[in-house]
């Protein structure tokens, strides 16, 4: 038992922080300024992606036979940690939940064209499970898969496709069985559409905090080689990148080093009184509640991360993570605002803003967690079911 | 990074568990508890035969020389188990403290220990409960003052004691039968014996004074903080399994009330609850382990302690309706030493106060550079 970094894993996120200040550069950060472009897509950020995975950084968690660097799924945490503390726009649904599935999944075609090339930094891909209809209750949707010949042909609307804007494929869940004798989640097959098939489309959703889009399909014909998992099989790779997608949301990464940035300007910012902020009593007392609840978000993190090294990670036990860290973030913004007070909901570019305003997009942004991912009831749900072992009303 | 255990750990939780679920029937402890706060001296027998409670005691006194954490899975199933043994005052708090000490006096009084004698230690006073600042004095080596809440003190042997001596904290040992030592009943909670105890003129050994003697009560304290965290999972596992039972029996409206979402997902926060609380705590064991007796691990998972026990002592009360706090039923024990384990040695929000004073002087020292 030793429960912090090896000198190893210290070293590596040191040098990773060296790193990535040549990654998160003036330019990339202007560039995000276009709120289509806030969460990456634009030619700093592709630049920066391709230099990453030339450099070796991507998929450093990733098995060797898969095209990692096979160090393990702690240091791909690391990564992931220290790459989204950085403010780096780094796109985890691609690199930490669609490509290791794909990687294990998918077939030749598939690895040479897609996962070679998320490694490389050149590939983004965008989850497309919700439908206007079909959202906590996900096995509902209605996107038709329909075979045609060696092709596939695709009818539908998905909706919250985040990234789509700028993703080079979807990762997309269809029906491909109508049959009312089967369970509604026996009749889903997998696919990854190219966002350059003709049919396809995408129009915005602003959010409170992000762009988000809703992606339509109109007879978009691709050949079988797009498909991912067996005929209606695709299930378990939903769920299965779903527990990816749960850790990688509530990692502390998130915060982007927010805490540590706000109690660093309650350290030097003085009162009407000449005091210094981190001084009274509440202000460091509600940093410090942060900042344990943070230790423990971490822990938990990293135990996952362990764990996955040394088998399975139990389901409770990554639902207990996800709703836990996703509340957390809620809390921890409204806390650190009050610290900063009214001026905290001063915009990034404002007169005044503090601290770039990341508290003011981040308060907007942190709701999407309870939800997102799998809402938080459903987590409570696996908790009962599969931690407490509580008898289940639905079947 | 690493989360696994020695396998000697999980065959020590194991035995630990086992030895103290079968001496936990309640109808067993009802019978202890009918004369009011008991030693249960069966059981404490049985696990000084195992061992277990010697389990980090070096093995030059009689124990098995492990590491704190693996005395801490002992006290985790105490935690599951809520029976009146010694375990945290006579080992946690003292012998282990003591072992590190090379005095004469110290190593007899270990040696006791790991052979099943009680020692305690005096933490709180009346209207002071900061070990490290105490209002009893010490001079020419006889002590005056009052300390209260003192756990075993009648059946203990030897008694841990700070004192001022002059403007130094002092730390010494007191033979609970010496003259000008009174011991006066205190009736807990938790119905575990307890003790206030005044001192007149009485004599101590001296152990530590200034410096040294600051190191030894702060291990005394952080190693039984410590040890109230671990005994909180053993607790909040508890009460959880225990509500999660009576939930998936207990049937209204023709169905099993677990069925209701309402009710199974405040039971799934207690999961999350106790979940937290195991990481944090688990993390302030091995700093512990590792031989930080100051680290900022420990106040978090005393906040959390408290947090935990809290809640969950309430919503596990609260699913079962009437039958949860009926004392023919098991859980009421377990909400009785929730609150205990609360706020011994500092609530929830004194630690934040603690770990907040810490936050400021590491902003302030990073800022200044
Ligand atoms: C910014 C943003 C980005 C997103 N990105 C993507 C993406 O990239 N790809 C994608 O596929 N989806 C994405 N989503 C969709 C997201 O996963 C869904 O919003 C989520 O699954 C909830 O579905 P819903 O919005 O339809 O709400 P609903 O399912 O209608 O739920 C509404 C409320 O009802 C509750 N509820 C529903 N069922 C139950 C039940 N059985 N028991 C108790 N309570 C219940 C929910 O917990 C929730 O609080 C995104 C959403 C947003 C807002």
């Amino acid at each position: 038992m030793h429960i912090a970094y090896t000198d190893e894993q210290q070293a590596l996120k040191t040098r990773l922080e060296t790193y990535l200040q040549s990654i998160v550069t003036e330019e990339l950060l202007n560039e995000m300024k276009d709120p289509n472009l806030m969460e990456g897509g634009g030619p700093v950020f592709r630049a920066a992606m391709k230099k990453m995975g030339a450099d070796g950084w991507l998929g450093l968690g990733w098995p060797k036979e898969l095209g990692g660097a096979g160090i393990g799924p702690v240091e791909q945490h690391i990564f992931a940690e220290t790459i989204m503390a950085s403010g780096f726009p780094y796109p985890f649904l691609t690199i930490d939940t669609i490509g290791p599935m794909l990687a294990q999944h998918a077939n030749g075609f598939i690895q040479e064209t897609v996962v070679k090339e998320i490694l490389k930094g050149n590939v983004f891909i965008s989850v497309g499970y919700s439908e206007p209809n079909a959202g906590t209750d996900l096995a509902s949707l209605q996107t038709r898969a329909v075979k045609d010949g060696d092709d596939w042909v695709i009818n539908g609307q998905k909706i919250w496709t985040s990234l789509g804007q700028f993703a080079d494929y979807i990762w997309l869940a269809a029906r491909t069985n109508t049959d009312p004798a089967i369970k509604k989640h026996k009749g889903i097959t997998m696919f990854l559409v190219p966002t350059s098939s003709k049919g396809y489309s995408c129009t915005p959703i602003h959010t409170l905090g992000v762009r988000t889009n809703a992606t339509y399909y109109e007879d978009v014909r691709i050949p079988d080689k797009y498909r991912v998992s067996e005929v209606d099989a695709g299930w378990g790779l939903i769920t299965g990148q779903l527990n990816r997608e749960r850790l990688s949301i509530v990692n502390p990464g998130m915060m982007g080093g927010i805490f540590e940035q706000v109690c660093a300007w309650a350290a030097e910012t003085k009162d009407r009184n000449g005091e210094l902020l981190i001084t009274q009593p509440w202000v460091k007392e509600n940093l410090a509640r942060v900042q344990a609840d943070l230790e423990v978000l971490k822990l938990l993190c990293w135990k996952q991360a362990w764990a996955m090294q040394n088998g399975n990670p139990g389901m409770a036990d990554s639902s207990a993570a996800k709703v836990y860290g996703s509340e957390f973030f809620v809390e921890c913004y409204r806390r650190l605002l009050e610290v900063v007070g009214q001026a905290g909901t001063l915009k990034r570019d404002s007169k005044g803003a503090i601290l770039r305003g990341k508290l003011e997009h981040r308060y907007r942004s942190g709701s999407v967690l309870t939800f997102g991912g799998g809402t938080n009831e459903i987590q409570r749900e696996i908790i009962a079911g599969a931690g407490l072992w509580l008898p289940r009303a639905r079947p | 990074m690493d989360f696994a255990y020695p396998e000697t750990h999980g065959d020590i939780q194991n035995l630990a568990n086992q030895i103290f679920s079968d001496h936990c029937a309640p109808d067993r402890l009802k019978k202890l508890e009918a004369k009011g706060p008991y030693l249960d001296s069966e059981l404490w027998g049985k696990v000084v035969e195992s061992g277990l409670h010697a389990a980090s005691l070096p093995e030059s006194a009689g124990g098995m020389g492990l590491d704190f954490a693996a005395s801490m899975m002992v006290v985790e199933a105490l935690g599951q188990a809520v029976v009146n043994v010694p375990l945290v005052p006579s080992i946690i708090s003292t012998a282990l403290p003591l072992a590190t000490l090379d005095v004469a006096e110290a190593k007899k009084a270990v040696e006791q220990a790991a052979a099943g004698d009680i020692l305690t230690t005096a933490h709180i006073e009346p209207g002071n409960e900061d070990p490290l600042n105490p209002s009893t004095t010490v001079s020419n080596g006889q002590l005056n003052g009052v300390k209260h809440c003192v756990p075993y003190a009648a059946e203990a042997k030897w008694m841990l004691v700070s004192a001022m001596s002059g403007d130094a904290l002092w730390v010494g040992l007191v033979d609970t039968h010496a003259d000008g030592v009174s011991i006066a009943a205190q009736d807990a909670t938790t119905g575990e014996p307890q003790y206030e105890v005044t001192f007149s003129n009485a004599k101590a050994h001296t152990l530590a004074t200034g410096k040294a003697a600051v190191a030894l009560m702060q291990k005394s304290i952080a190693m039984t903080t410590a040890a109230y965290c671990n005994m909180a999972v053993g607790v909040c596992t508890k009460m959880t399994r225990i509500a999660c039972d009576y939930t998936s029996q207990r049937q209204q409206f023709g169905v099993a009330i677990a069925t209701f979402q309402a009710v199974a997902h405040r039971l799934a926060d207690c999961f999350i609850d106790t979940e937290c609380l195991k990481i944090i705590t688990l993390k302030a064991t091995n700093d512990i382990s590792e031989g930080d007796d100051n680290a900022a691990s420990l106040s978090m998972a005393k906040i959390w302690c408290g947090d935990a026990l809290h809640r969950i002592s309430q919503a596990t009360q609260h699913v079962h309706g009437g039958a949860g706090i009926d004392r023919d039923y098991h859980l009421w024990r377990y909400c009785l030493w929730a609150k205990f384990l609360e706020l011994a040695l500092g609530s929830s929000r004194t630690h934040l106060v603690a770990l907040a004073d810490r936050l400021q002087a590491d902003y302030l020292a990073e800022s200044a550079r």
